[in-house]
């Protein structure tokens, strides 16, 4: 079967890149072709190291079919020619030409156009999708594609990458868009349909609304205005369609239509909730260099500035704006429960406090606010996510200890308790502790690093000494060190692949993990037990295919397995047992190896022979010492013993010459 | 001065033994001439010189002397024997040289036979001794070796 480094994936899709490029919808992507049935109307979407594809999205759309959507045809692992490799999602091609063009404008489109070709297609895809349990979270300018004028629009691919991490920040719901791009979560489908309304807009007036604004200013005219008004406040909008931007433009996801009242314009009209509009102070409050008149824009201020928005929280300012100036003493009493709020008492220990304080304090003010954490922002179930985006900045930006205090302390607990009956209270708290009890293993398969592999089942493993391989499953991970074993030395498990496989294996291996792990943080090895523990991981590795042998590997981990050989006493043992290792090591076959090592019944077997002869030696030594201390009493005794004979010659010597006397 | 005294005490108690040494001497020899006991002396004097120097319990060696002696020395003995009265004639008679050479010649061989049979004793005995010797260290290496246990033949003796 063909291989990724012979630029095919899943052995069936040969990526094509020197084709016209495909229309990936912002990501990096190139034909494809079925090699089964030579079609060529497929692209590869690439998704980056550190962004993983939606799993959970993947492997629900398998073999499904939407109407007037993308979906993922399979996923693998694939090699471009110029070395790019990673995690390719194999989709159709786009027929025809993103809505939007490079600069986001088009020809503004008729009412008729937008509700036909654009609300009611899309809908109908999204409540499809919504019935799957998967949400779209890529509906943008460049995603979005109509093959010809007239024609109904196709929603792209959204499957190679984390839920609305390419979103421009218009596009998304403010709450959505003040969220770190991987951490905004999957979300629901209202957010979708948020989306379709912001491209509703950007297509009736030809151009995407706020698009010259910073991101973190058009957040905070969203929120102090409401999005509809920021969007299309000065907007000259046909009745029917202002409608249903006002609806699908609501602050809050429960307002907004469900797509399957979208599939039906006029419904969706009709639809009006009355919602309140926030209550605005008459006075302004200065914080963060902007003046807020609103909870939620306060909110969101204090989380842009955390230390001035503690500062502020913990003084009597905030207090008496909320009281007097917004009239809301119920809020100012929430709001001052949360600042005196003690803390879980590991954010004690690690002085994140006020930050646990700051973030309660934001939930209070603004319910639909995400989880904020020391300037941080995200969805509960964008933890994942913003895990695999976080390694690579842990250098810049403090990402992962972020994360880290934020799993170890209780904040996503509060947080979900703050939203009340809004998110799944019972289930934040079971993925928060499941996160927490990977958190606090011990040792390499325990960690960080073994909270992102286990959340994020297709994240490739980031070890250095996989070399520039992917490795995203399991069984791809021994050719991918066995490639580089040679550059790699004898050490060929670390913390990274450690934790990967951990996370892959359900923790079977932790245990000589902790030997490693343990090994490594002492600087000393015992006899053969770091080899014998990287031995058994590599071997259980193995076993899947026992078939396929793995020299470079073998020859790589044979010095230090053969240490491991010291373990039994026996010479000769150790003589044959060595044979055989080096003799599998040859073959590189790791199983072999490790049976060569692991033997409890000859390990016992050696243990009771060596105290046998301890046991042998110590008589022998007793021996040697008596020899030494008896030797003068032996020398007596011989003279005794000559003096006794002498004396019996002499009496036979005596009665002879008397007799012979006697008788001659 | 209470060193001076009692070292003049020793050598005066040193003198008076001597002295009494000599005149018991004097009082066994003319018993000896008395009772005609002069030729037994010389027939028996290695025997005699082995009783006086012999300190191992029981005199094993004197004893051999003894046997050998009485056994080299029949004759004159005999003579004396069937004489029946132990007069000085006859007690002189036993001064023949032929037969105190005899006597002193069997009392030489029991000599040599007791010295010869106790080197040879020893001599097995080491010779024994060794054997086992080597053949427990060639063993403690042995195991030393085949067990990988260094740290046991560094404390053999």
């Amino acid at each position: 079967m063909a291989s990724p480094e012979d630029g095919f994936v899943n052995g069936v899709y040969e990526l094509l890149p020197g084709e016209p490029p495909a229309c990936g919808g912002g990501q990096i992507s190139c034909a494809v072709r079925d090699h089964r049935n030579g079609h060529r109307e497929l692209i590869g979407v690439l998704a980056a190291r550190d962004a993983p594809v939606r799993s959970v999205a993947l492997g629900t759309l398998s073999g499904q079919a939407i109407e007037n959507m993308i979906l993922p045809i399979a996923h693998g692992v694939g090699r471009l020619p110029d070395g790019r490799s990673g995690m390719f999602v194999i989709q159709p091609r786009a027929v025809g030409q993103p809505v939007l063009d490079a600069a986001g404008r088009t020809e503004p489109w008729g009412e008729r156009a937008l509700i036909e070709h654009l609300i009611r297609p899309a809908a109908l895809a999204l409540d499809r999708l919504s019935h799957l349990g998967v949400t779209h979270r890529a509906i943008r300018g460049n995603n979005v594609f109509r093959p010809r004028a007239g024609s109904r629009i196709t929603l792209g691919g959204a499957w190679a990458g984390p839920p609305g991490a390419l979103q421009p920040s218009v596009f998304e719901p403010p709450y959505s868009a003040m969220c770190h791009p991987s951490g905004r979560g999957e979300g629901g489908s209202a957010d979708d349909v948020y989306a379709l309304g912001v491209l509703m807009l950007a297509l009736a007036i030809g151009a995407v609304p706020l698009a010259d604004l910073p991101p973190d200013e058009a957040i905070h005219r969203k929120l102090e205005r409401g999005s509809y008004a920021a969007l299309a406040g000065a907007l000259r909008l046909p009745t029917s369609i202002a409608d249903l931007a006002r609806g699908m433009l609501a602050e809050d996801p429960d307002h907004r239509p469900p797509p399957v009242l979208l599939a039906d314009p006029l419904a969706a009209r009709s639809r009006r909730v009355a919602a309140r509009p926030p209550p605005r102070a008459h006075t302004g409050l200065d914080i963060g260099g902007h003046t807020v008149w609103d909870a939620r824009s306060l909110a969101y201020a204090a989380f842009r500035a955390p230390e001035e928005g503690m500062r502020l929280l913990r003084g009597p300012d905030i207090d008496m704006w909320l009281r007097r100036a917004l009239g809301d003493p119920l809020l100012a009493a929430r709001v001052d429960d949360a600042v005196r709020s003690a803390g879980s008492s590991h954010q004690a220990e690690n002085g994140t406090a006020d930050a646990g304080r700051l973030m309660h304090c934001i939930a209070a003010l603004d319910p639909l606010a995400p989880c904020c954490w020391q300037g941080v922002a995200l969805f509960p179930d964008g933890l994942g996510a913003m895990c695999a985006a976080a390694d690579p900045q842990a250098g810049r930006s403090g990402l992962r200890e972020k994360l880290t205090q934020l799993v170890q302390g209780d904040g996503l607990a509060v947080w979900a308790a703050a939203k009340g009956s809004r998110v799944d209270n019972a289930l934040i708290h079971l993925d928060w502790r499941q996160s927490r009890v990977l958190l606090n293993i011990p040792g390499w398969a325990g960690g960080f690093p073994r909270l992102r592999y286990a959340q994020n089942p297709l994240l490739a493993c980031q070890s250095a000494l996989v070399g520039a391989g992917c490795v995203v499953r399991l069984h791809e991970l021994l050719p991918a060190l066995d490639a580089n074993a040679q550059a790699a030395g004898a050490r060929l498990v670390d913390a990274e692949i450690a934790a990967f496989i951990s996370a892959r294996m359900k923790g079977r291996l932790d245990a000589e993990f902790a030997v490693l792990a343990e090994e490594e943080a002492h600087e000393v090895d015992p006899p053969g037990v770091r080899g014998l523990a990287q031995l058994r991981v590599l071997a259980r590795l193995a076993q899947s295919d026992p078939a396929l042998h793995w020299s470079n590997i073998a020859r790589a981990a044979l010095p230090q397995a053969e240490a491991a050989v010291a373990r039994w006493h026996a010479g000769s043992e150790r003589a044959q047992r060595l044979e055989r290792l080096r003799h599998a090591a040859q073959e590189g076959n790791l199983l072999a190896m490790l049976a060569a090592l692991d033997d409890p019944a000859s390990l016992h077997e050696d243990a009771s022979g060596v105290d046998a002869a301890k046991g042998r030696i110590a008589l022998l030594e007793t021996t040697l010492s008596r020899i030494g201390s008896h030797r003068a009493m032996r020398r007596a005794a011989g003279r005794q013993t000559a003096q006794e004979i002498a004396a019996a010659c002499g009496t036979i010597l005596l009665v002879g010459v008397a007799v012979a006397r006697t008788m001659f | 001065m209470a060193i001076r005294q009692s070292a003049a005490g020793g050598a005066r108690r040193g003198g008076l033994i001597a002295m009494l040494q000599a005149v018991a001497a004097f009082v066994l020899l003319g018993a000896l001439i008395f009772v005609g006991a002069l030729p037994l002396l010389c027939l028996f004097l290695p025997a005699i010189l082995a009783l006086a120097v012999e300190r191992e319990p029981g005199r094993p060696m004197t004893r051999t002397l003894l046997l050998f002696g009485t056994a080299g020395a029949w004759d004159p003995l005999s003579v004396v024997w069937q004489a029946g009265s132990p007069r000085g004639v006859e007690w002189m008679a036993m001064l023949d040289a032929r037969a105190v050479v005899w006597a002193w010649l069997a009392q030489a061989a029991g000599w040599l036979l007791a010295e010869g049979i106790g080197l040879g004793l020893v001599l097995l005995a080491d010779r024994e001794t060794a054997r086992i010797e080597a053949a427990s260290r060639a063993e403690i290496a042995a195991l030393t070796a085949e067990w990988n246990l260094g740290e046991v033949a560094d404390r053999l003796p």
